[in-house]
C-alpha cells in the first residue's frame, strides 16, 4: 500500500514538473509571478465618448436593475437635468469603480453628479461579479496596472494557499484559461463535426439561453443563488468590508475631481434566507458612513410606493414599475439632492 | 463547511492531529463530538442546538425503553413522532406555508408568521434516519442502548457523514465508537484514494456537467431531445456528485479509524428497478427496506383481510418508494419520482423479474440494461424537473426536435456529459483489470492534476445536501 502511494506521488510529481514547463510556455506566464489576473493595457473610451457627445449634468451608473428601473429621458424631463445612463447588465462595484476612474474622471466633460444605483451590500462586495465573463467586462476598462482592483477584487479574497499556488504553480495560475480551453474543445468539437462551426454553436447557445426563455421560477432561483453572495455574514459586516471595498476610492475620486457622488439604494423583492435585521443594520452603518463623508444617499430599499406588482422578478421592474420609480426617484432628487444643491432647475 | 473548501481541510488536519495524540478512547470521542458540532454549527449555531436537543431526546427515550420495557411502545411512538415531526416541519413548512396562509386568510385569521421562510437544517434528513434506526432497534430488542451519551451523540453527529450520509446503522458504527482506536498506516493508505476520487468526481466531473444541466433545466420549455440530453447529463452529474461526497466522507472517516458503509455499487449497470435500488444510495435503500418495506409486507401478510396477490406484491414497494420521494424533498416532482419507482418495482415483480435476475443471453442482458438505463434517466428527468406542470408540458406538448438551435444545444450538453464523465468509465475498466497497478497510480496522478485545474476558491454545495 505504501508502494502504490509512493508510485502515485512519483507520477504526480512528474506530471507537475511537465506542466510547469508546458503551461508556462503555452500561456506565456513567468514564475514566480504576482498572484491575481492580468489585465491588458487597452481601455475602452466608450463613456468618455458618450460624455463628450451627450454633455450630461448627471450620470447614472448601475446594472440591469438600472436599465429596467429608470427611464433616463423621463428622469431628465422631470428633474430638468441632462442625465445619461451608463447601465451595464452584470456590472457591480468593481466595474463602476473602473468606469469612474478610467472614463468619467478622465473625460474632458465631467458631470456634476455621478449617481450609482445599487442594492443592499453590493457597494462593499468587491469580489462580486469579477470572475469568468465578468472579468472580460472589467478588462475592457482596466489598465495593466490596477493595484486597487487587484488587491480588493482578487488578492484580498484569496487565502494564503491560493496566493502561494497562484505565485508558484502554473497549473493553478492558468486554471481559468485551461478550463476555458478544455470546455471550448468539448463544446465545439462534436457540433463542428456535424457542420456547425463556432459561430453557429455560440449563436445556438445565445438564442436558447436568453432570459426570455427561462422558466420564471428557475430565473428567481438563479437570481437568489447569485445574489446570495451579497447576504453572507461577511458581506453584511459593514465595518469589516468598507476598507476592503471600492467605495472609499470612488468617494475620493469623485471629491478630488469636483464630481458629487449620489448613492441610491434600490428596492428588491429577494425573499431568500438573508437576515432582514442584518441588512437594516448594514444600511444604517452605510448611511452613517456616507453622512460622515458628505455623500448624498437616497434609500428606496423599503419604499412602500414600490409595490410587488411593479416587479417582473425579484430585482427588475416592469415598464409600469420603471415609470413609477422614475417619478419617485425624480421626487427624491428634487427634494433631497438637487434642490439642496441648487442645480438642475 | 464544505468538503471542497480549504477551511474544512485545515479543520480536519487539526482535529486529526489532536485525535491521534489523545490516548484515551473517551477523550478521543469527546474531541470528535466537539469537532462534529463545530463542523455542523459553522454556519449557524442554532443548527447545532437543534441537533443536540433532538439527540438528547432520543438518548433518554432509548434509556427509558431499557429502564421500563413495558413503556417501550409508547416511548417508540414518541421518538417516531418527534423525529418525523421535526423532519416534516422543516421539510414542508416552506412548501405548505404560503398555501396555509392563503387558507387562513380566507377565514380572516392572521397568518404573517406562516410566510416567514425557514432555513432547512442541512443533514436533518440523514441524522433523523440514524436516530430512528437506533430507537426502533432498541424497541425491537435487536440493539442494547448505549449508556454513554457521548457515544450516542457521536454516532448521530459523526461529522464525515453528518451532512449527507452514509446512513450507517448503530450496529455498525457504535461498536467502533465504543472500541479503543489506535493509529494504523493502512487507515491512510485506504483513505487517500477515496478522498482523491471523491474530490475528482465532485470538482472535475459533477461541477463541470452541472453548468449545462442547470442551464437546460432553467428553460421554460424545450424539445424532448433537449430534455433527454439534460436528463442524461443530470444522471451522470448526480452519480458523480453524490458518490464523490460519499467517497470523501468514507475516506475522512477512515482517517479516524472508522469503517463506514458503501453507498454505491455501479448503479447504472442495474437490470431491474430493485437491482438499481440495491446499488444506489444503498444505506438509504436498506433503511427503507428494513423499517418501511418489511414491516408493511409483514403487516399485509398477517392481515385478516385477504388481498389479491398482485396487491400484496405492489403495496409495499409503492408505499416505500412514496416515502423515499417524500424524504427526498418537498415537491410533487419528488413524490412522483418516488411513486414512479414504486410502480416500476411492482411491475417488474409482477412480471416475475426480481432484483437478482440475470439473463444468460447477452442480447437479453443488453436489452434489459438499455431499458433500465432509459428508465433511470427518465426518473432523474422527473427528479430534476422544476415542477410537474413543466414536465407535463414537455412530455405532452413539445415535439422531439423543435429547432436546429435546440438540437445543437442538445449535442453540446451530450458532449459535455460524455467527455466529463468518461473518467468514471475509465476507472470502472481499470478496477475490472486489477485492484492496484501503475495504471491506477497514473489515473490518480492525472486526476490530481485535473483537480488543481478545476478547483476554484468557491465551494459549490453537493446536491444531496438539500435532502
Amino acid at each position: 500500500m505504501l508502494r502504490s502511494f509512493l508510485r502515485y506521488l512519483l507520477l504526480f510529481s512528474i506530471l507537475l514538473a511537465a506542466t510547469w514547463q508546458s503551461i508556462a510556455r503555452e500561456y506565456q506566464l513567468e514564475f514566480p509571478r504576482a498572484p491575481g489576473p492580468r489585465f491588458d493595457n487597452r481601455v475602452r473610451r466608450l463613456y468618455i465618448n458618450r460624455l463628450a457627445e451627450e454633455q450630461p449634468e448627471m450620470v447614472m451608473l448601475g446594472d440591469s436593475t438600472l436599465l429596467d428601473g429608470v427611464d433616463p429621458e423621463k428622469l431628465s424631463a422631470l428633474t430638468g437635468m441632462e442625465i445619461s445612463s451608463f447601465d451595464v447588465p452584470g456590472s457591480a462595484s468593481a466595474y463602476w469603480y473602473l468606469v469612474l476612474k478610467n472614463n468619467i474622471v478622465e473625460s474632458e466633460h465631467r458631470p456634476k453628479y455621478v449617481m450609482i444605483l445599487f442594492r443592499d451590500t453590493i457597494l462593499t462586495a468587491p469580489g462580486y461579479r469579477v470572475h469568468g465573463s465578468y472579468f472580460v467586462q472589467l478588462d475592457e476598462f482596466a489598465r495593466r496596472n490596477e493595484p486597487v482592483l487587484l488587491e480588493r477584487a482578487y488578492m484580498g479574497l484569496m487565502n494564503p494557499l491560493e496566493r502561494f499556488l497562484e505565485r508558484y504553480l502554473p497549473l493553478y495560475a492558468a486554471r481559468v484559461q485551461i478550463r476555458r480551453d478544455a470546455d471550448a474543445l468539448i463544446r465545439y468539437s462534436l457540433t463542428a463535426w456535424l457542420g456547425c462551426d463556432r459561430a453557429c454553436n455560440d449563436k445556438s447557445m445565445y438564442e436558447i439561453f436568453t432570459s426570455a426563455n427561462l422558466e420564471p421560477g428557475q430565473l428567481q432561483n438563479a437570481i437568489a443563488a447569485a445574489e446570495g453572495y451579497l447576504y453572507t455574514r461577511r458581506q453584511l459586516d459593514f465595518d469589516r468590508q468598507i476598507d476592503r471595498s471600492f467605495l472609499p476610492e470612488m468617494i475620493r475620486l469623485a471629491q478630488e475631481n469636483d464630481t458629487e457622488l449620489v448613492l441610491v439604494r434600490l428596492k428588491t423583492l429577494i425573499t431568500g434566507e438573508q437576515d432582514a435585521r442584518a441588512v437594516e443594520r448594514y444600511i444604517g452603518d452605510l448611511s452613517d458612513y456616507l453622512a460622515g463623508e458628505n455623500v448624498q444617499f437616497l434609500d428606496f430599499g423599503q419604499d412602500p410606493r414600490l409595490m410587488a406588482s411593479y416587479y417582473k422578478d425579484s430585482l427588475h421592474l416592469t415598464q409600469e414599475g420603471e415609470a413609477r420609480f422614475t417619478e419617485i426617484l425624480a421626487e427624491g432628487l428634487k427634494d433631497e439632492i438637487v434642490l439642496d444643491k441648487g442645480a438642475g432647475k | 463547511m464544505s468538503f471542497t473548501g480549504l477551511t474544512f481541510w485545515v479543520f480536519l488536519a487539526l482535529v486529526l492531529a489532536a485525535y491521534w495524540m489523545l490516548p484515551e478512547r473517551q477523550w478521543k470521542n469527546i474531541l470528535l463530538l466537539g469537532a462534529s458540532y463545530v463542523f455542523y454549527g459553522w454556519v449557524s449555531a442554532w443548527l447545532a442546538c437543534l441537533l443536540g436537543l433532538s439527540t438528547l431526546a432520543d438518548y433518554f427515550l432509548a434509556q427509558g425503553m431499557r429502564v421500563s420495557p413495558s413503556r417501550t411502545r409508547l416511548l417508540l411512538i414518541v421518538s417516531i413522532l418527534l423525529n418525523v415531526g421535526v423532519l416534516a416541519f422543516f421539510k414542508y413548512y416552506n412548501f405548505f406555508g404560503p398555501d396555509l396562509a392563503r387558507l387562513l386568510d380566507a377565514f380572516g385569521i392572521g397568518n404573517d408568521f406562516l410566510l416567514v421562510r425557514i432555513l432547512f437544517p442541512l443533514g436533518l434528513s440523514f441524522y433523523t434516519l440514524k436516530k430512528l434506526s437506533y430507537t426502533i432497534d432498541v424497541a425491537r430488542g435487536t440493539l442494547q442502548p448505549t449508556h454513554s451519551v457521548v457515544d450516542f451523540a457521536l454516532y448521530v453527529s459523526f461529522f464525515p457523514q453528518l451532512i449527507a450520509g452514509p446512513i450507517d446503522r448503530p450496529q455498525k458504527l457504535l461498536p467502533q465508537i465504543e472500541a479503543q482506536q489506535s493509529w494504523k498506516a493502512e487507515f491512510f493508505y485506504n483513505a487517500w484514494p477515496l478522498i482523491l476520487m471523491g474530490l475528482f468526481k465532485k470538482v472535475v466531473i459533477a461541477d463541470s456537467i452541472k453548468v449545462m444541466v442547470d442551464q437546460v433545466f432553467s428553460l421554460d420549455s424545450m424539445s424532448l431531445f433537449l430534455f433527454s440530453m439534460g436528463a442524461l447529463a443530470f444522471t451522470l452529474q448526480i452519480l458523480a456528485d453524490f458518490s464523490g461526497y460519499t467517497d470523501i466522507a468514507r475516506g475522512v472517516a477512515l482517517l479516524f479509524g472508522f469503517q463506514t458503509s458503501e453507498n454505491f455499487n455501479r448503479p447504472y449497470l442495474s437490470l431491474t428497478p430493485t437491482d438499481f435500488w440495491n446499488r444506489w444510495h444503498i444505506t438509504l435503500s436498506t433503511w427503507l427496506r428494513d423499517y418501511i418495506f418489511f414491516p408493511i409486507r409483514r403487516a399485509l401478510l398477517r392481515s385478516r383481510v385477504r388481498l389479491p396477490g398482485w396487491l400484496l406484491l405492489s403495496i409495499p414497494p409503492i408505499v416505500t418508494m412514496f416515502g423515499s420521494g417524500l424524504w427526498h424533498g418537498a415537491g410533487w416532482t419528488f413524490v412522483v419520482w418516488g411513486l414512479y419507482y414504486g410502480v416500476l418495482i411492482s411491475l417488474y415483480q409482477l412480471l416475475g423479474i426480481r432484483g437478482e435476475w440475470r439473463p444468460k443471453s447477452p442480447a437479453v442482458w443488453g436489452l434489459a440494461w438499455l431499458t433500465m438505463f432509459f428508465l433511470i434517466v427518465f426518473g432523474w428527468g422527473i427528479f430534476r424537473a422544476p415542477s410537474l406542470a413543466w414536465l407535463g408540458n414537455i412530455l405532452f406538448n413539445m415535439p422531439f426536435i423543435a429547432a436546429q438551435n435546440e438540437f445543437i444545444v442538445g449535442l453540446i450538453t451530450l458532449s459535455m456529459a460524455i467527455v466529463y464523465s468518461a473518467p468514471l468509465l475509465i476507472k470502472f475498466v481499470l478496477d475490472r483489470l486489477s485492484t492496484d497497478s501503475w495504471l491506477h497510480s497514473a489515473y490518480y496522478a492525472v486526476a490530481s492534476v485535473l483537480i488543481v485545474v478545476f478547483i476554484s476558491s468557491s465551494s459549490p454545495d453537493f446536491i444531496y445536501f438539500q435532502f
